[in-house]
């Protein structure tokens, strides 16, 4: 089978340990992958890996900033405009690491271990790319902007940037399942669903002409 | 009818304007009373008679400075401030020498006296700036040439000048200590101020690299000037960069092929380290000079100490960029030897990795 990865199975499958669901399921999936066909397609490689790291690179910063204020009342955390780029999901994050900090209390020690794990991850990440990943997919370039529009309509409202980057990885696989069959393999429920594929591309549309087969989406939690 | 200049005496009018400081040759010719052309044809010919320089070239705006004028980066620095630091300076090395057997103090050992004085004596009126090698005053001074320095640009005697003589004796004196070597003066002034911890990092670094003294304490020490470098907006395109170049360091430590290279080998990737560590600190140093020099400048039309910041760090950045991803590249070529995560680097990994579904 030809699998098309999204990119959260990449960011589940490089954590250590069994506690999470899908950090377990997607040690399996990865780990069982045998004769399958693993595929990554030249928009997340290229453009959303980076820009997820380099907005760990941010949150760092906003959180060594925040660390460093702990004492000074007159701090506003954010003001930078670096800190414009992070969700908020990111801050949540930021909150439990300046948390986290409260036990270390070491300035230098904790800035060590944020970089070592982040020159981990980033290595996994590319060990992952490099020894499971068998064909790279869809050059940016040429992502239908006829579909990618279509698919924005019907994503659930979020942020733009989140929506822009769904559209074009899905793009990517029904542009590719029409040069031969593939399924998908997301832990998104919320936007990754059959529904948004057949509602973006609607029977007798001009879409379904060039597009008139869709491909199956699977779930990491349900393997 | 008003005689007109001759092309010696527009030269020396234009001259005598620069003095000031730098000029665009619109401002010049208003100041000059003579065509924009003519000032144009004479600024090119003091060019080439080596006694102007071409501050800035753009296709609207050309900014001239005199060779000899004094202030780093040509900039024009308040003029009763300019006064201040050159007669300092000249009365630093005129003392020096006195007291030394005509012995001609080094660049250095002029500006920490001077940063000293100024340090104690703010109704001097004196800037302090941070750059390369730690504060100094942001004027040249070159001690050979030092009296042409002073007849050209000293307009007059500070008021209060015998008190900069007394302080200069007394910061010369023996218990100051000064010693005329480079270093140690550099040394005293980084330990003596408190908040010149990073300069302190920085001169242990370059002891190290110089000394080729390379154990796995210089990225312990490349910690420790992290540590120090500002995070506010106006510093946080350094801070991502010294982000990245600690995180190659780190990489490269970590790689098959530095582990198992043998010392000359190993002396030529901290080489490599080093040469952009260096161009970072360049781009750090001269990020810390515009920002304190910001106040002793002169406001004016041409923003000549905008465009000059502008054109300054976009050189030293590209610079840095370059080397830089070249630190970087080594993240293609070389093999990683993964590192098993302590307990609280699984946990910081838990906790960016949460919510990947959203991503």
């Amino acid at each position: 089978m030809r699998w098309f990865l999204d990119m959260c199975v990449i960011l589940y499958f490089i954590e250590d340990g069994d506690k999470d669901i899908l950090v377990r399921k997607s040690h399996k999936f990865v780990n069982e992958k045998n004769n399958n066909k693993f595929l990554l397609c030249y928009y997340i490689k290229n453009e959303n890996i980076p820009k997820w790291l380099n907005r760990q690179k941010i949150l760092f910063k906003e959180t060594i900033e925040q660390i460093g204020n702990l004492d000074n009342s007159d701090y506003v955390p954010y003001a930078s405009k670096d800190s414009n780029a992070l969700y908020s999901r990111d801050k949540n994050k930021i909150a439990k690491l300046v948390s986290f900090f409260r036990n270390i209390s070491d300035k230098k020690e904790f800035r060590k271990k944020l970089d070592n794990t982040y020159l981990e991850i980033e290595q996994r990440i590319n060990s992952f790319i490099k020894d499971y990943i068998d064909e790279f997919i869809i050059p940016i370039e040429t992502i239908d902007p006829e579909l990618k529009s279509s698919l924005m309509n019907y994503l659930n409202i979020g942020s733009p940037i989140k929506n822009e980057s769904d559209a074009k990885t899905m793009c990517s696989a029904i542009q590719e399942h029409q040069n031969k069959e593939l399924y998908v393999m997301t832990a998104d429920k919320e936007d990754w669903t059959n529904e948004t594929f057949g509602w973006a591309v609607p029977l007798s549309s001009n879409l379904s002409k060039k597009y008139p087969s869709l491909p199956e989406i699977r779930y990491i939690q349900n393997i | 009818m008003a005689n007109r200049k001759n092309a010696e005496q527009i030269k020396q009018d234009i001259l005598s304007k620069l003095k000031e400081g730098p000029s665009s040759i619109k401002k010049l010719s208003e100041e000059v009373e003579s065509t924009w052309a003519t000032i144009n044809t004479y600024l090119d010919e003091l060019k080439n008679e080596g006694q102007v320089r071409e501050l800035l070239s753009g296709s609207n705006l050309r900014i001239f400075v005199r060779t000899d004028y004094p202030v780093f980066y040509g900039l024009p620095l308040d003029i009763e401030k300019r006064n201040n630091c050159i007669f300092l300076l000249s009365k630093i090395i005129e003392f020096w020498k006195e007291k030394n057997d005509n012995e001609i103090p080094s660049k250095t050992t002029i500006q920490k006296i001077a940063v000293e004085i100024a340090n104690r004596n703010p109704q001097f009126n004196l800037p302090i700036v941070r750059f390369h090698y730690g504060r100094v005053l942001p004027v040249i001074v070159e001690p050979t040439n030092i009296s042409q320095i002073v007849n050209e640009y000293v307009l007059k005697k500070p008021s209060n000048y015998k008190e900069f003589e007394k302080e200069i004796k007394l910061e010369i004196g023996i218990d100051k200590g000064h010693t005329n070597i480079a270093w140690i003066e550099r040394k005293k002034q980084y330990e003596k101020h408190k908040d010149m911890k990073i300069f302190q990092i920085k001169e242990t670094l370059s002891y190290k690299f110089y000394k080729q003294n390379l154990s796995e304490d210089i990225l312990n020490l490349f910690y420790d000037l992290f540590m120090e470098i500002p995070t506010k907006d106006r510093y946080s395109r350094i801070f991502r960069k010294y982000q990245d170049f600690i995180s190659s360091v780190n990489f490269i430590f970590s790689t098959k092929e530095f582990q198992e290279s043998n010392e000359d080998k190993k002396s030529r990737y901290i080489s490599e380290i080093f040469d952009s560590f260096n161009s970072i600190w360049q781009e750090l140093t001269t990020e810390f000079f515009f920002e304190d020099i910001e106040p002793s400048l002169i406001n004016e039309e041409e923003k000549t100490p905008e465009l000059v910041k502008e054109s300054k760090i976009s050189s030293c950045s590209s610079e840095t960029d370059e080397k830089l991803n070249n630190l970087m590249e080594y993240k293609r070529s070389l093999h990683y030897l993964s590192k098993k995560l302590n307990g609280d680097e699984k946990q910081i990994m838990e906790i960016l990795l949460e919510g990947a579904n959203e991503e």
